[in-house]
């Protein structure tokens, strides 16, 4: 697995979102499905000859124990929500460095919703692929996005762009996921930490 | 405190780290800041697995059969007797959520996918959460990995005790570590007999046993049934001792010549810090 650098490229957030993203071939019956799921950036068709299934992004995947198949409107929508999760992360490292806490924060919410809409979509990545997202979710709960450090940012911008963008996960990127969230500080065990006072 | 300083993480305080309040790891994060090291030993790692892992797996297994949070919860406190506090609290921790308004399907999903996480993910997480682990006891038991058999239900942990792991190194420990067995078994007998609790008085018949007979300590199965003395003994040559339980550390800190750093479950309040020069500690 290659990592590439969590500071701006120097793209456009247009070419953030619009570029890169493979996805499975759609027909121009479902493609006309598509019109409830909002592209964030372009015209429906751009790409279309990039478009690849690679073996870490199955249609057909066990999740939570169940069976269950994804349409190709759910992987659009997949996919256009992952482009959203990677623009808000990439905004909240600019606004980091130009230290406009509101920007960040509000980016902050943003990827927060992002990934709830993640959240619905998981079962078409599988098992590991839900657990890690629900790590990012868990630690990313309750935290005070303007007291967000770049180290925070850019943690997050590398889980999302290196691990959960690239198809199912597997133990390398929830390992190495977790890592980062214990070396900026945040906690990826925050859903399971309580309050049982007994002296 | 010192340059170049270390602290020994037990038990208790790498559970913490994982399933306790924000506040208590905070605090508990901010006192392994001060020094430039912190260090634990495979011992700690094996308590690790088998308290808080197998936890886990006891709550996924809950969770297979009820299928539902809120009766796991209700299942826990109806089932897991007072005698077993640590255990039922650390099992109602890891049911803590932050999920706040979730329903009862979404939270027993999340609870699932945490638990799951923490089984597969748990130990590498611990070996990343401190600067150094020593290796120094050999333990097998702590080396052995978790392999998930069936998700979210069977996990198999491998041997918890010494006897029945082929490779374990603790004869070789002990007679390395032959002169701080003497010393605390010395500070042992010296104890008023209302002192000894039962991991004392099961520690002094270890030592015992095995200045007598070395050959015979693999087969007491010590990282099970006298890991707080093993731990003490990992911890020799590391100044600070940080933990959650002073009750029988202040015994192996005092002999050891250590600091010992108690952390107050109730994150009001703050750790409590016995200097190895001081000659009187609080009770514990």
């Amino acid at each position: 697995m290659s990592y590439e650098s969590v500071v701006d490229q120097g793209k456009t957030d247009a070419t953030v979102l619009g570029k890169g993203e493979k996805f499975s071939a759609i027909s121009d019956v479902q493609e006309a499905r598509l019109t409830g799921y909002g592209s964030l950036d372009q015209q429906s068709g751009i790409d279309r000859q990039d478009r690849t299934t690679t073996a870490r992004n199955e249609v057909h995947v066990e999740s939570h124990g169940h069976q269950r198949s994804a349409t190709p409107a759910s992987h659009y929508a997949l996919s256009r929500a992952l482009d959203a999760a990677e623009y808000h992360t990439r905004k909240m490292i600019k606004a980091c460095a130009e230290e406009n806490l509101i920007e960040l924060s509000n980016e902050g919410f943003a990827l927060q919703d992002t990934l709830a809409v993640l959240w619905e979509l998981r079962s078409i990545r599988g098992d590991d692929w839900a657990d890690l997202l629900n790590i990012v979710q868990g630690a990313l709960q309750k935290e005070e996005f303007e007291r967000f450090s770049a180290d925070h940012c850019s943690a997050i911008n590398e889980i999302v762009v290196n691990h959960l963008r690239p198809g199912a996960a597997n133990d390398d990127d929830i390992e190495r996921s977790i890592g980062l969230l214990r070396r900026v500080g945040l906690d990826p065990w925050k859903g399971i930490s309580g309050e049982i006072h007994t002296g | 405190m010192s340059t170049g300083s270390a602290v020994f993480v037990d038990t208790s305080i790498a559970i913490a780290r994982v399933i306790h309040s924000a506040e208590t790891k905070r605090r508990i994060e901010a006192r392994l800041r001060q020094y430039q090291l912190s260090t634990t030993g495979d011992v700690v790692r094996q308590e690790f697995k088998r308290r808080l892992l197998k936890e886990a797996v006891y709550l996924l297994n809950q969770f297979e059969k009820h299928k539902s949070y809120t009766a796991v919860s209700r299942h826990v406190v109806a089932y897991l007797p007072v005698q077993q506090l640590r255990k039922r609290n650390i099992c109602l921790e890891m049911l803590t959520t932050i999920h706040e308004g979730a329903s009862d399907e979404e939270l027993t999903e999340r609870a699932k996918r945490y638990l799951r996480t923490l089984v597969r993910f748990g130990l590498a997480d611990f070996d990343q959460s401190v600067g150094h682990v020593i290796r120094a006891s050999g333990c097998a038991c702590a080396r052995q990995p978790i392999v998930e058999r069936a998700r979210y239900k069977r996990y198999d942990f491998g041997t918890a005790s010494c006897s029945e792991a082929p490779t374990c190194n603790v004869i070789e420990f002990i007679r390395q570590r032959q002169t701080e067995c003497e010393s605390i078994l010395a500070k042992i007998r010296s104890m008023p007999r209302e002192k000894k609790t039962a991991e004392i008085q099961n520690a002094e018949s270890f030592i015992e046993k095995v200045l007598h007979d070395r050959a015979c300590a693999q087969g007491l199965d010590p990282c099970l049934t006298v890991g707080d003395l093993l731990i003490a003994l990992e911890s020799v040559g590391i100044k600070d001792f940080y933990t959650m339980n002073g009750k029988e550390s202040q015994y192996y800190c005092r002999v050891l010549d250590q600091s010992m750093i108690v952390r107050k479950k109730n994150p009001i309040h703050d750790d409590v810090v016995c200097s190895n020069s001081n000659t009187q500690w609080p009770d514990f």
